[in-house]
C-alpha cells in the first residue's frame, strides 16, 4: 500500500521541527543545511530508501537507522523455540514486542523510554519507523535470518499503526483462523511478477468505511493482486477509457492493479504475503483513505496477524 | 549567512509546504486528469464517533491530498496494460473457505502461550537488572527496569483476558481443562 503523501508530509514536518529546535537552541557550530525534500525527491527516496542503516546480524539482529538527525536503535534477540524479543527506540518512544513465531502469537507494546508511561504514537514517529521499514526491505537478503524477518515484519506493522489503534495489544492468528492466503490471485498469466496480458481479478477488496458497510459497492474494488505494475500513485485504476495512476475515491467497484496490491506491508514490503485481510486493508487505504486512516483501523487490526505470521507466496 | 539565518530561511518554506499540504487535504486535491467523474455523490466519510475519538486521541491525519505526480503519469499510462475485460482464462483459484471462528478457547490458548513467553522474558530481564546493578551500570539497569515494568503490565492484562475467556467458556456450558488450552485451541 502507498502512503507516500502522508510520509512526505510527516517527514517535511519533522525537518521543519528539527529546524525550529535548532533555532531555539541557538548553540555554536558550523553552518548546517537542513533540506526539505521536494515531492520528486521524496518519490525517488521511496525507490532508493533514505537514511543510513547500520546492521549487525550476529546473535540476532541489532543496529541503528539515522535519518534527518534522528537515530533509531533496534534489536531482534532470538530465544529458544523461535521466540523473538524486538525493540525499536524512536525518539522518546520504545516500541517493543515479544513474538512466539512458532505458535503464531505475540504481545506488542509502546511506551515512553524514560519512564515507561503510555504514549501517543504520532505521525513523526511513524514516518521514521516507515523509513526504517523501507531501509530494512532494501537490505534484507532472500535468505535473511528469521530474527531479521520477524523484525522487519513487526516494523512493518508499526509503520502502518494508526494513532487510533493502541500500541499495546496481542496479535495472533493461524491460517484459516486469522488469515487467509490469496497467493493464486497474485498471479496473472501464471506469474507473480511482470506485466499482465490478461487479468485474474479478485472480487472484492472491501472495507466498511463509516457508512454503507462492506456491501456498499463504493466500498469495493475489483483487484488484480501481485507485483505487476508500478506507478507513483497508490495504484492504477480503470477510468472507463484507460488506466490512470492514482486512486479512485469510493467509486463503484473500479478495477485496480499495481504497486503490489494485496500484499502485506507498506509499498511492496520485504515479504511476498498476499492475504485476504491485507487485500481489504489496501481496499481501504487505496480507496480515498490515507495509510493510517482511522476509517481503516479494523482492516489494519485484521491484517496485523497476516503481516506477522502468514507465509510468503513465493 | 549565519546558521540561525540559514535555519530560519529553510524553516519558513517548510512550514509553507506543510500548510499547502493541509489546504490540499481539506480540498480533497485535484481530480486525476482524464478521470471519469465519480458516481453519484456520496457524503464524504464523517468523523468516527466522538466518544471513541476522544478516548483514542487526536483525529487521524487528513485524507488523501496530493495528486500531482499521479496526474502527470495519468497522461502516459503503461501501454502494455490491457483493458479489464481481458480475463486470464487459465487462472486457477481455489475456493476461498470462510475462516474458522475465533472461539474463546482458541483465544485463551494463544493468550496463555504468549503469557508464558512474556513471563520468561520478564524473569530474564529481572536477572539482567541485578547483574547490571552489580556492575555499576545504573543507566542500563534503569532502562531495563522500565522494560520490566511494562512486561509485568502486559502479563497482568493477559491474566485478566484469560479470566474473561474462562467466564465466557463456562457461561456457554464449556469446561476449562486444568492445563488450559494449547495455542491451537485444543485442551492441553
Amino acid at each position: 500500500m502507498s502512503s507516500r503523501v502522508m510520509l512526505f508530509a510527516a517527514l517535511t514536518s519533522l525537518v521543519a521541527a528539527a529546524g525550529a529546535c535548532a533555532q531555539e537552541g541557538g548553540g555554536p557550530g558550523g553552518e548546517e543545511e537542513l533540506s526539505v525534500p521536494s515531492e520528486d525527491e521524496f518519490v525517488a527516496a521511496e525507490r532508493a530508501p533514505a537514511g543510513t542503516l547500520d546492521l549487525s546480524v550476529e546473535g540476532g539482529v541489532r543496529g541503528t537507522f539515522t535519518l534527518g538527525g534522528e537515530t533509531l536503535r533496534f534489536a531482534s534477540v532470538a530465544r529458544e523455540g523461535r521466540v523473538y524479543e524486538l525493540t525499536v527506540k524512536v525518539r522518546s518512544t520504545t516500541l517493543d514486542a515479544t513474538v512466539d513465531f512458532e505458535n503464531r502469537t505475540s504481545s506488542f507494546d509502546g511506551f515512553g523510554s524514560a519512564a515507561g508511561e503510555d504514549v501517543l504514537y504520532d505521525e513523526a514517529d511513524r514516518a521514521l519507523v516507515e523509513a526504517l521499514y523501507r531501509a530494512l526491505n532494501a537490505r534484507g537478503p532472500a535468505d535473511a535470518p528469521e530474527a531479521f524477518v520477524v523484525l522487519r515484519r513487526a516494523v512493518g506493522v508499526w509503520s502502518e499503526n494508526p494513532t487510533t489503534v493502541p500500541l499495546g495489544r496481542l496479535i495472533y492468528g493461524d491460517e484459516g483462523r486469522g488469515y487467509t492466503m490469496l497467493c493464486s490471485y497474485a498471479k496473472c498469466g501464471g506469474s507473480f511478477t511482470g506485466s499482465c496480458s490478461s487479468w485474474n481479478w479478485f472480487s472484492y477488496a472491501k472495507h466498511d468505511c463509516n457508512q454503507g458497510g462492506f456491501d456498499n459497492t463504493r466500498n469495493q474494488q475489483i483487484a488484480q493482486l501481485g507485483n505487476h505494475f508500478t506507478c507513483s500513485g497508490d495504484e492504477f485504476y480503470w477510468n472507463g477509457g484507460g488506466w490512470t495512476c492514482g486512486e479512485p475515491d469510493h467509486w463503484s467497484r473500479p478495477s485496480v492493479v499495481g504497486n503490489c496490491f494485496g500484499r502485506c506491508g507498506g509499498g511492496c514490503g520485504g515479504d511476498t504475503q498476499y492475504t485476504l485481510d491485507a487485500t481489504n486493508h489496501d481496499g481501504c487505504v487505496r480507496n480515498g483513505h490515507v495509510l493510517a486512516s482511522g476509517y481503516c483501523d479494523d482492516q489494519f487490526v485484521s491484517a496485523s496477524d497476516d503481516e506477522l505470521f502468514a507465509p510468503n507466496c513465493y | 549567512m549565519t546558521e540561525r539565518t540559514s535555519l530560519r530561511r529553510l524553516a519558513i518554506p517548510a512550514a509553507g509546504v506543510v500548510l499547502a499540504l493541509a489546504l490540499l487535504a481539506l480540498r480533497g486535491g485535484p481530480a486525476p486528469s482524464g478521470a471519469r467523474p465519480a458516481p453519484a455523490a456520496e457524503a464524504p466519510p464523517g468523523p468516527a464517533p466522538e466518544a471513541a475519538r476522544a478516548a483514542l486521541g487526536p483525529a487521524p491525519a487528513p485524507e488523501k491530498a496530493l495528486r500531482g505526480p499521479e496526474a502527470a503519469e495519468a497522461a502516459a499510462p503503461e501501454r502494455s496494460m490491457p483493458p479489464p475485460d481481458q480475463i486470464d482464462r487459465d487462472a486457477e483459484n481455489p475456493a476461498i473457505e470462510p475462516e474458522l471462528p475465533q472461539t474463546p478457547e482458541w483465544k485463551m490458548g494463544k493468550t496463555q502461550q504468549i503469557l508464558r513467553v512474556v513471563e520468561a522474558r520478564a524473569a530474564r530481564v529481572e536477572a539482567e537488572i541485578g547483574a547490571l546493578e552489580a556492575e555499576g551500570k545504573a543507566a542500563e539497569a534503569a532502562e531495563r527496569r522500565v522494560l520490566l515494568g511494562r512486561l509485568r503490565k502486559q502479563t497482568e492484562k493477559m491474566r485478566a483476558e484469560i479470566g474473561r475467556y474462562t467466564e465466557q467458556i463456562l457461561a456457554s456450558g464449556g469446561k476449562v481443562p486444568e492445563g488450559g488450552f494449547g495455542p491451537d485451541g485444543a485442551p492441553r
